[in-house]
């Protein structure tokens, strides 16, 4: 009986190493698409608005794949990856509102 | 059921109930404060390069263009890629397999190499189009990010080969590898940064 549990388990365990092979494969793929499709832009795109939402949501789709996926914090203590993430959330909208109101943040820090 | 969590269920005996919790959260706490306290560094040059860039928009703007875009693209692909290979690293080491966690690790020093080989063939490439840290605030701040990064790279993959060695030596398999988490969680700490630092001095113009 105890032959045929560890049996059983080994089965479930090299289905669940398949399984993260192909979710990283799938990961590692989307990165690269977001990267070029980023450079493209940067090489084709004229500056403007949207360019820059477009890049910064980019960024942000980035950086929660690699603290999920390819860092495995995806199931780990709220508190360490909500810390991680919020690095991919803050960041691009200060991006956001530095590159769309340059203006308001030179005022705020000119002395 | 979840690529993180096994429950195996085995009706015969209330001792055959396993369940299993195969990830927690990876490496230790000093681990976590030292990526915070990098981040928290990285972040600061962050607000730097937004506040100067909002007291000088032309050159900022103009900054850009006159990067090398190539080099920015391979060395995030080779960062990226990188990172993928640790995560398969930690995949293998997790199932139990110890040589093919020490390829992985070994591709991720390969990358880790590329990325070194990039940044120098672009800052080479800067030198010949007449570019130094001293052209103007832009290129102060660009040198100033992209040497820092390239340190903290250098730093990774003596942690990576440092890794390699105790793998080698015996002292991680299937149910103690910590050592190996906190040295995989450094490195996509380094590909993190990197995430930012490429729109912001070679996309956003």
């Amino acid at each position: 009986m105890i032959e045929t549990e560890m049996s059983v388990f080994k089965d479930q365990k090299r289905r669940n190493w398949l399984a993260e092979r192909h979710v990283l494969i799938g990961v590692w793929l989307l990165l690269m698409a977001l990267t070029l499709l980023s450079a493209f832009t940067a090489e084709t795109a004229d500056p403007a608005l949207w360019t820059v939402l477009f890049i910064s949501l980019i960024i942000s789709l980035k950086g929660q794949l690699v603290v999920d996926r390819l860092m495995g914090l995806r199931h780990a203590k709220p508190a360490i990856r909500y810390s991680m993430l919020s690095y991919f959330y803050l960041l691009p909208l200060l991006i956001i509102w530095a590159l769309i109101f340059p203006e308001q943040l030179a005022w705020l820090t000119t002395l | 059921m979840t690529v993180s969590t096994v429950a195996l269920t085995a009706p015969a005996s209330a001792s055959a109930q396993v369940v299993l919790k195969e990830r927690p959260t990876p490496a230790n706490i000093a681990v976590w404060i030292l990526i915070w306290a990098e981040l928290t560094e990285f972040a600061l040059f962050f607000v730097i390069y937004l506040v100067v860039r909002s007291h000088n928009p032309e050159l900022f703007s103009e900054g850009p263009a006159r990067l090398n875009t190539l080099a920015g693209v391979l060395n995030t692909l080779a960062l990226l890629t990188s990172s993928y290979c640790v995560a398969r690293a930690m995949a293998a080491i997790r199932s139990g397999h110890r040589k093919l966690c020490m390829k992985w690790l070994a591709w991720t020093l390969v990358m880790g190499l590329s990325y070194c080989a990039i940044k120098a063939w672009e800052y080479q490439w800067n030198g010949a189009a007449g570019i130094d840290s001293r052209t103007d605030l832009f290129f102060t701040l660009y040198y100033y990010l992209t040497f820092n990064h390239l340190l903290h790279v250098l730093v990774g993959m003596c942690t990576i080969g440092w890794a390699m060695l105790r793998l080698h030596w015996g002292a991680f398999d299937q149910q103690q590898h910590e050592g190996l988490e906190g040295a995989a969680c450094y490195w996509h700490m380094i590909d993190l940064a990197w995430i930012i630092i490429f729109p912001l001095l070679y996309v956003l113009r």
